[in-house]
C-alpha cells in the first residue's frame, strides 16, 4: 500500500515500472490484490480468494458502477448482496448497526471508487484518468464486460469491468 | 489550543469516516466542517476560519485540485494546510498536488492510523 508523502517529511514513492501489457491486462491482474487490500484497509473484512460461481444474482444486492476516462476508458462496477453490505458498512463506519440502506449505499459507492481507483493507480501509474461519482445499478454485471467473483469471510462480491479499446 | 478542520469530499462515507478518525485521534478538535466539492468549501471558508483542510480530488463541479489553486492564490487562505485523500496514488498526481501547496497526499485506502498520523505531522509542522 502507498505512503503518505509528505511535504519535507515524507518521501514519494519511487518510480513503479509499467510493464508493456496493455492496461486492461495489468487491471485485471492488480484487482484482486487491491480488492484485498482496500476490504483489509478500510473494511476490516478478508478475501479467501477468487471463485468460479456463488454469487446469486437473483438475490437483493447493491450494485455501485464507477466510469473512467483519460488515459484509458471504462467502467467498473461492483455488486455485493445487501446482507454482506450492510455487515461491510457497519465495520466501516465504525460498528453501526441497523444502518440505513442508504448509508449502506454510500459505503458500497466508495467500496467500488475506491477499488477502482486504486487498481487504475497500479495498473496505469504514469496515466491520467478521471473516476466520475459512483452511481447505482439495477443489473449486477456490466453488459460485455469481464466479471470476476471474489469469496469474502461471509458472502461474495462480483466485480465486473470493461476497457474501451486502448 | 483547538482545532478547527474541514473536509471536502462528495462521499458522504469518507466525509464520515474522516471525521470519526479525527474525533478519535485524540486531538483537541474545536469543529469539523464538510463541504462536498471545491467551491463549496471555499463558501464555507468565507464564514469560517480552519486550520487544515483534507480534501479529495476528484469531485464533482469544483475538484480537490481546483480548491488548492485557489487556496494558493489569496493571502488569507493560502497558509492554511491541506491534506489530499485520493485513490489516485500516480507519481504525476501526487507531484503535482504536492507542487501546487498540498502539504501532505494520502492516497486510499488508508487505516486511521495513517490518518491518524499525517493529521498530527501536518498539524505539529505548522504548529512547532
Amino acid at each position: 500500500m502507498p505512503s503518505a508523502s509528505i511535504s519535507g517529511a515524507g518521501v514519494v514513492d519511487a518510480p513503479r515500472k509499467a510493464a508493456a501489457k496493455p492496461v486492461s491486462e495489468r487491471f485485471a491482474g492488480n484487482l484482486p490484490k487491491c480488492l484485498e487490500d482496500v476490504l483489509s484497509t478500510m473494511f476490516f473484512a478478508g478475501v479467501i480468494g477468487e471463485i468460479s460461481g456463488g454469487f446469486d444474482p437473483d438475490a437483493p444486492f447493491f450494485c455501485a458502477v464507477v466510469s473512467f476516462s483519460g488515459s484509458v476508458n471504462g467502467e467498473m462496477g461492483l455488486a455485493i448482496p445487501m446482507d454482506v453490505a450492510a455487515d461491510l458498512a457497519a465495520d466501516f463506519y465504525g460498528g453501526d448497526e441497523g444502518l440505513e440502506d442508504r448509508a449502506v449505499e454510500y459505503a458500497v459507492c466508495e467500496l467500488a471508487n475506491i477499488v477502482c481507483g486504486a487498481t487504475l493507480s497500479r495498473s496505469a501509474p504514469s496515466a491520467h484518468v478521471e473516476l466520475t461519482h459512483p452511481r447505482l445499478a439495477e443489473e449486477p454485471f456490466l453488459a460485455g464486460s469481464q466479471v470476476r467473483l471474489f469469496e469474502l469471510m461471509d458472502g461474495a462480491v462480483a466485480l465486473s469491468y470493461r476497457f474501451d479499446p486502448e | 489550543l483547538s482545532y478547527r478542520i474541514l473536509i471536502v469530499d462528495d462521499s458522504p462515507a469518507m466525509q464520515g469516516i474522516i471525521a470519526r478518525v479525527i474525533h478519535l485521534c485524540g486531538l483537541a478538535v474545536d469543529k469539523v466542517l464538510k463541504a462536498s466539492n471545491g467551491s463549496a468549501a471555499l463558501s464555507v471558508l468565507e464564514n469560517h476560519p480552519v486550520d487544515l483542510i483534507v480534501t479529495d480530488i476528484n469531485m464533482p463541479q469544483s475538484s480537490g485540485e481546483d480548491l488548492v489553486r485557489h487556496l494558493a492564490r489569496h493571502e488569507r487562505l493560502r497558509s492554511i494546510p491541506v491534506i489530499v485523500v485520493s485513490t489516485d496514488s500516480t507519481d504525476s498526481r501526487v507531484k503535482q498536488m504536492m507542487g501546487l501547496g498540498a502539504k501532505a497526499y494520502l492516497p486510499k485506502p488508508f487505516t486511521a492510523e495513517q490518518l491518524k498520523s499525517t493529521i498530527e505531522q501536518v498539524l505539529g509542522a505548522v504548529h512547532a
